[in-house]
């Protein structure tokens, strides 16, 4: 998306260029610099004393009023095509200061980014003074009690406090999809930059993986391995998830790798001699960045869905370990369902508006990286 | 068209003995094998190795994998062992109710949300489509089994007008009109649990097509031309803008079919995705293995017959 605009703005400013009448002259002075610069850079001119025109070069740059001069007989805006200087450009605004203004502009993603904060700092401030012990202690004389005094939100069939279970429960489920998303889309990004980077036989064989990783059903290859680990914790949890849902990122990332290697800028870069790990996450990343937000953001939510939905079944978290999804299990027993909405609702309620909140942050960021669909 | 056919024929191979491999390798890693359940406390241990080495279970996995697969081509898919019958039984008993199930929130998927992505993508901005596009909005963040809780709640026990779980009413003799009416009758929350949450995907894709359509110059030419407005959208726009969804057909039967899981739990239906659950909860991982076998094999189907009509509508894929 982002690459598209670009290119867009370029052939623009190309049209600019062109219908302000840069004279022939112009162009080849303009080639001149830039073989000069390229030859300074490495060291080997072309001719002549190296000395002399790396002086040239340096006074150049040091000179304000020349800059000056430079810049005045250069169309506004032509400036992408490598004859000037880089320093003297006017800079244009980096990638995550546009998401920061989109987000604000946007006043239903702010409102979302303002609640997913509220929830998120209640949820972890007051976890820090609730024991998860006397919690999940089961108390046979309070069981399935409606909201009272006691009870802010009532009781499971355990006597389990719900009120503590649900602010614990939404603390394991968004530090649960935090961690698999991280894990996911690290992975996924490495993956998908390594075959979109380097193509070819690599790229091919590398995406027959993620097709084949495409077509198996996840949520029940999930179900099987969660049964069969050995050691089953939140780490081998989340591990297990993540192994299933790298490919959404890895496809993007690596189309857009394609898409940038393109560009001259890598090109310049590898004729310089840049490595390729350092063009790939010094000089590539950068310009992914921005979408790579997005993706995560939007994969947040749905790993946080997925997670409740795997707590739901009974492949989750273990009960006195509660998830959102482990209070929505409960209403599973048609009792609970009909008659104690106190168990089941606020969770639902909560995972809903987790999820919408995350979306709407993640679909007010995917607008800033289409400058079309700026609100800013 | 052909050799496009059979080379997208030729990419599924590799998948399938991949997944295949996945599988099995899956199924040593699971506790038991195919004594576990026949075994008696008071047979020797002796026997209990003979019968093993009968069955081939002390062989190397590469030719105990060649005789599973050499097996499932001639029908053999093993012994449930909780069921203490062929997988294939098993499976069979379940597979007309998920098919059913998911023929009725395809046909409910593609009978709602057409019309609506048509009058969203027609009248876009307005009130109306605003109202659609805010419910798309809020469908793609709602996880289907909340759905599925707050319909069941909502229609199956507080209003009564569905029943809450299973397929069909107790006591009713198959085949007769009231076997059938019970059964629609029972499917009609699930399906709609379904079709509401997966509609969304469909009307969001018509309607962004309709509106990159109708600003294209052949409409404008048809409508120069005196074609009626309501033609022009039915015949002309609509027809453009529906190949994307063509396209995912098979994805989207695919999804139905394996994506039932959270849906067939709530609403106690005795489908393959209940079963699933049920295998593993009861370990009997002989058919937990088959139906991700299965499932993995539909997905692959899937993707082919959404690639050959891709080929199809899309003239361009072909090339390449």
């Amino acid at each position: 998306m982002d690459n598209k605009d670009n290119n867009g703005r370029l052939g623009r400013e190309h049209e600019e260029e062109n219908s302000e009448g840069v004279s022939e002259q112009e162009r080849m002075r303009r080639q001149e610099e830039l073989d000069d610069r390229a030859s300074a850079s490495d060291g080997r001119p072309r001719s002549g004393d190296p000395f002399e025109a790396r002086s040239r070069d340096t006074h150049r740059y040091e000179k304000g009023d020349m800059d000056m001069s430079v810049k005045a007989d250069i169309p506004h805006g032509a400036s992408g095509h490598g004859a000037l200087d880089s320093k003297n450009l006017p800079k244009s605004t980096p990638g995550w200061r546009i998401l920061i203004q989109e987000l604000i502009a946007d006043k239903l993603a702010l409102f979302s980014l303002i609640i997913f904060v509220l929830i998120t700092s209640y949820v972890f401030g007051l976890t820090m003074f609730l024991d998860r012990q006397t919690i999940v202690a089961v108390d046979l004389f309070a069981i399935n009690e409606p909201p009272s005094e006691d009870f802010r939100l009532g009781t499971d069939y355990g006597g389990r406090d719900i009120f503590g279970q649900l602010i614990i429960g939404t603390r394991n489920s968004l530090a649960i999809g935090i961690l698999v998303t991280a894990m996911s889309v690290g992975f996924g990004i490495a993956y998908g930059v390594v075959s979109g980077y380097f193509g070819g036989q690599i790229d091919n064989m590398m995406m027959r993986v993620v097709d084949f990783f495409m077509v198996l059903p996840f949520l029940m290859v999930i179900i099987v391995f969660v049964t069969i680990s050995p050691s089953y914790n939140i780490f081998t949890f989340s591990l297990i998830m993540a192994a299933f849902l790298w490919t959404g990122t890895a496809r993007l990332v690596r189309s857009l790798a394609i898409q940038e290697k393109e560009l001259d800028y890598i090109n310049a870069s590898r004729t310089m001699g840049s490595s390729h790990l350092k063009i790939v996450f010094t000089q590539m990343m950068p310009n992914l960045i921005g979408i790579i937000i997005v993706n995560s953001t939007l994969s947040l939510a749905a790993n946080i869905g997925i997670e409740s939905g795997l707590s739901f079944i009974g492949f989750g978290f273990p009960e006195d370990y509660p998830s959102l999804g482990t209070l929505m299990a409960y209403a599973t027993n048609s009792q609970t369902l009909q008659h104690r909405w106190w168990i089941w609702v606020p969770a639902a309620v909560l995972i809903l508006l987790m999820m919408l909140c995350v979306r709407n942050i993640g679909e007010a960021l995917r607008r800033a990286g289409d400058a079309r669909q700026r609100q800013a | 068209m052909l050799k496009f056919t059979i080379r997208r024929l030729l990419v599924t191979f590799p998948q399938l003995v991949v997944l295949s491999v996945l599988v099995f390798i899956m199924g040593s890693m699971m506790p038991g094998d195919a004594l576990s359940g026949l075994i008696d406390p008071t047979i020797p241990r002796e026997a209990i190795e003979a019968r093993r080495e009968a069955l081939g279970l002390n062989n190397p996995w590469y030719i105990q994998y060649r005789d599973w697969v050499f097996a499932m081509f001639q029908g053999d898919f093993g012994n449930s062992i909780f069921h203490q019958r062929p997988v294939l039984d098993v499976i069979g008993d379940r597979l007309m109710n998920t098919i059913w199930l998911s023929l009725f929130s395809t046909v409910l998927i593609y009978l709602l949300g057409l019309p609506l992505g048509l009058v969203s993508g027609r009248y876009n901005d307005s009130l109306l489509d605003t109202t659609i596009t805010g419910y798309t909005y809020l469908g793609f963040a709602t996880p289907q089994f909340i759905f599925g809780l707050v319909i069941l709640w909502v229609f199956g026990y507080n209003l009564d007008l569905f029943p809450t779980g299973g397929s069909v009413g107790p006591g009713i003799e198959p085949g007769t009109l009231d076997f059938v009416l019970s059964k629609i009758n029972h499917l009609v929350l699930p399906s709609f649990a379904i079709a509401l949450i997966g509609l969304v995907g469909t009307v969001q894709y018509l309607r962004s097509g309709i509106i990159e359509t109708k600003q294209k110059d052949f409409i404008v030419l048809a409508r120069a031309k005196g074609v009626k407005e309501s033609s022009v959208y039915s015949k002309h726009i609509f027809r453009n803008s529906i190949l994307p969804i063509a396209a995912f057909f098979g994805y989207e039967i695919v999804a139905l079919l394996g994506g039932s899981i959270f849906i067939e739990m709530i609403y106690s239906y005795p489908g393959m995705g209940r079963l699933f659950l049920d295998s593993i909860s009861t370990r009997d991982f002989s058919v937990a293995n088959i139906l991700i076998l299965f499932y993995g094999f539909m997905a692959i189907v899937g993707a082919l017959l959404s690639d050959i009509i891709l080929s199809i509508v899309d003239p361009r894929i072909r090339i390449k």
